[in-house]
């Protein structure tokens, strides 16, 4: 809904749009990567610096609510576990998880090897 | 610690109540575990707003928990929608006030028939209402529909206080959806009442002479007293409305409604008890009284049941106001923030 920038060639999508798209790239592939992570039980705050570590940032607000929908999913199970003097959210991938999960992957395979093939015809590769 | 709490309850009163306390421990365990993880204190005001400011803004995180149902007014959009709804009604309460002004002086107070004015007054400004808000509610929702965001979601990363929160204001805050559902189902009531009671009023001198008195204190004196019931429960949703829970004087009003509304419903079938003797001694059938009764003792206890039962459930709302359990989604509740990553 933003203007678009004065200063941009035309054509340019804003930066805006840009960001939107990014999202959405984004959106589908943070499912999997959330899965690929919890074979062993894991909590929020862990989960997120377990992807940080390996180069998937996202942010707490949305990891916390998408963990809750793949629980409410059937993907994800989960247990209350009391360490030291509070109580944390531990998920685990359920048989349900654990199916999504391959056919998750097999599918980014796929989708990869074509994009990546689309992509490298495009730029002459 | 006060800041959390009063973060919490900033995300889990845009959602739904069955999903409220689960994600009211969650939001604390994790904001907890980024506290231990930064070594920091939940003591310290400085480093629990860094960490909340990190998890972003209520809005925005209540809409991530709730992209499965579909809004009308998302969470996003919520707080300007009440900023609206609460300042046209204001406006439309003080244009009548200025209004009934004006007529006292213009007309003195000779001719002036109070009661009859206050009435006038008080339909128009119902209707007004009525009118008013579901025009809101259609530009909030096109918003919605066309995932318009508020000035502040535009705001860049780190830029929001989390210090300007509001004080937590626990199992007292007021429902939005039950405000509104509240607020428009009463004004729709007050306009059908009103047409029975001026139907009642005028079909009088058609009914037969014994059953007259009947008709004028079961039916119109009810009626009357139902519309007064129903300013009263407008009264307390809107108050709520506005000022985001329920205070004592509110809840007051609305409990001082509920047991007007319960009087007038058992008032109903005594009235046809009371002059079953006068309606038998007439030349009306066994059965029509009879069935007269019956009909009254029906209206009666299904009325009752209804203002006692939605009575109990505010009640319940209140005092589970923490547990996560309570009303089934309002209208409001029927379409789909954007998620965010």
């Amino acid at each position: 809904m933003g203007k678009a920038d004065p200063r941009a060639a035309p054509g340019t999508p804003p930066e805006e749009t840009i960001e939107k798209l990014t999202l959405e790239l984004r959106r589908g592939v943070i499912v999997l990567a959330c899965l690929s992570q919890l074979d062993e039980p894991g909590y929020g705050y862990e989960l997120q610096q377990r992807l940080a570590a390996r180069g998937m940032e996202i942010e707490q607000g949305t990891l916390y609510p998408l963990l809750r929908r793949l629980e409410e999913q059937g993907l994800l199970g989960e247990e209350w576990i009391v360490e030291g003097s509070r109580p944390r959210k531990y998920y685990r991938l359920t048989d349900a998880g654990k199916q999504a999960r391959a056919e998750l992957e097999r599918q980014w395979n796929e989708m990869a090897a074509v994009l990546n093939a689309l992509l490298a015809s495009e730029n002459g590769g | 610690m006060d800041l959390i709490e009063r973060y919490v309850e900033a995300v889990t009163a845009k959602l739904r109540r069955k999903r409220r306390g689960e994600v009211e421990k969650e939001l604390r365990a994790a904001i907890l575990d980024a506290l231990e993880a930064r070594g920091a204190s939940p003591e310290s005001e400085a480093d629990v707003a860094a960490v909340l400011a990190e998890l972003g803004e209520p809005s925005a995180v209540a809409a991530e928990y709730e992209p499965g149902s579909q809004y009308l007014i998302g969470p996003e959009l919520y707080p300007l929608f009440r900023r609206v709804v609460g300042v046209t009604l204001a406006t439309l309460v003080a244009a009548s006030a200025v209004g009934l002004g004006v007529s006292l002086l213009l007309g003195g107070l000779a001719d002036f028939r109070a009661g009859e004015f206050l009435m006038d007054t008080l339909e128009f400004v119902l209707r007004g209402a009525l009118v008013a808000v579901v025009v809101i509610v259609a530009v909030f929702a096109w918003l919605q529909r066309s995932e318009v965001k508020p000035a502040s979601r535009a705001r860049p990363a780190g830029r929001w206080d989390p210090r300007t929160l509001p004080a937590a204001q626990g199992p007292e805050r007021a429902t939005r959806s039950d405000s509104i559902v509240g607020l428009v189902a009463t004004a729709v009531a007050l306009v059908i009442l009103g047409g029975i009671g001026r139907g009642a009023t005028e079909a009088l001198p058609e009914i037969p002479a014994v059953m007259r008195p009947l008709v004028r204190h079961a039916v119109i004196d009810g009626v009357m007293l139902l519309q007064v019931a129903a300013v009263l429960s407008a009264l307390a949703h809107a108050v709520a409305l506005v000022q985001g829970r329920w205070r004592p004087y509110s809840r007051a009003m609305r409990l001082a409604a509920d047991a007007l509304a319960v009087f007038v419903f058992v008032r109903v079938p005594v009235e046809v008890v009371v002059h079953r003797a006068a309606l038998s001694e007439a030349d009306l059938s066994r059965n029509f009284v009879l069935s007269l009764v019956l009909t009254s003792i029906v209206i009666g206890a299904i009325g009752t049941a209804m203002i006692v039962g939605m009575s109990v459930r505010a009640w319940r709302g209140r005092a589970g106001g923490r547990s996560g359990s309570g009303p089934a989604p309002s209208p409001v509740d029927l379409a789909a923030p954007t998620a965010r990553l």
